[in-house]
């Protein structure tokens, strides 16, 4: 069972720093993730997933415990990840730039729903695969983190209605790429 | 909440629900402990100067400091204030006393200088400062 992330920094700050390892353990996986799905190679995203628990170490006396630990260390690995990969943030996308596209949401997941858990996270690895990294990012933080606007909004920096924008895009992109593989298959 | 009027996806929510996060290597944790042991301590943070106008014990100063002020200034309207007659009459003499008790210890002192004086103000400033932003530093322990 994980303790409370502010009780472990606690302890951190008083000078335990093994108790730091604690939360390096549950919170690597995401922290590694949300890297990889910038960087796109598992040794630069090992590498700088390190670099981030490092840096947050060095800086845990600035955090202030106003809003999560969580968000506040995905902020710093989605920064980093950026600053390596040497890309500009997320530009701001304007409501009227949204694709029309014709699919259907209850078609696809019908036929989703006749495949094997197998094929379905076959064709959900491949969709997300073909998204730009950020919008992989951020839809993964939105329905498998179940991170809220705001918190997406923290960590990567952009304004709650340009996160809203966002996600209503990739929403559509996903469900076109995955129309595309099912019809493939 | 926001989070479950927006966009409510439940053919997504299973998918991203079964799909599994990327890992990194099992020694991941034991490399950055590894590094943090060799790292820097955290470094202190000196909090910004304003924060200080935060706390309410400034006001609190402020508001004695000038309620003293007003006292004992000869400003006009300064009779109306409740206590002021008391006060001159009763606790003044008795602070000056207190303060005059002071004066054998500083006469004692023959050689008095201003660069002398420039060196105290300024070392009793640092240790105020020291005292006011203080911040712990991590110093690291042994791993358990």
């Amino acid at each position: 069972m994980f303790q409370d992330d502010n009780e472990i920094i606690g302890r951190v700050l008083s000078g335990d720093v093994s108790a730091y390892a604690s939360l390096v353990t549950k919170h690597k996986n995401l922290v590694f993730s949300i890297v990889l799905k910038i960087v796109n190679n598992r040794e630069d995203a090992e590498e700088i997933s390190q670099d981030v628990f490092l840096k947050a170490y060095q800086s845990l006396n600035t955090f202030e415990r106003k809003s999560k630990f969580s968000t506040w260390l995905y902020r710093i690995a989605y920064n980093a990840a950026i600053s390596k990969t040497r890309k500009k943030k997320i530009e701001m996308v304007a409501i009227e730039e949204t694709v029309i596209t014709n699919y259907s949401t209850d078609e696809i997941g019908r036929n989703m729903n006749e495949l094997e858990e197998n094929d379905r996270q076959l064709i959900l690895e491949r969709a997300l695969s073909r998204l730009p990294e950020e919008d992989n990012l951020l839809i993964t933080l939105f329905y498998k983190n179940e991170n809220s606007i705001e918190d997406i909004s923290a960590v990567t920096g952009l304004s709650v209605p340009n996160v809203k924008v966002r996600l209503h895009r990739i929403r559509k992109k996903l469900y076109e790429e995955m129309s595309g593989l099912i019809k493939k298959n | 909440m926001e989070k479950e009027d927006f966009l409510p996806d439940d053919l997504l929510k299973d998918l991203f629900r079964k799909h599994s996060w990327d890992s990194p290597g099992d020694d991941f944790t034991e490399n950055v402990m590894e590094q943090i042991l060799h790292a820097p301590e955290i470094a202190p943070v000196k909090k910004p100067f304003y924060l200080f106008l935060r706390s309410s014990w400034p006001y609190v100063l402020l508001f004695l400091v000038s309620l003293v002020f007003l006292i004992t200034s000869d400003l006009p309207f300064t009779d109306y204030i409740p206590g002021k007659e008391y006060f001159t009459k009763n606790l003044l003499p008795y602070l000056g006393s207190l303060f005059s008790g002071f004066k054998p210890l500083f006469s004692s002192i023959k050689t008095i200088s201003i660069p002398l004086m420039i060196i105290l103000a300024g070392g009793l400033l640092v240790g105020f400062d020291h005292f006011l932003f203080r911040k712990p530093t991590v110093r690291h322990q042994t791993m358990q």
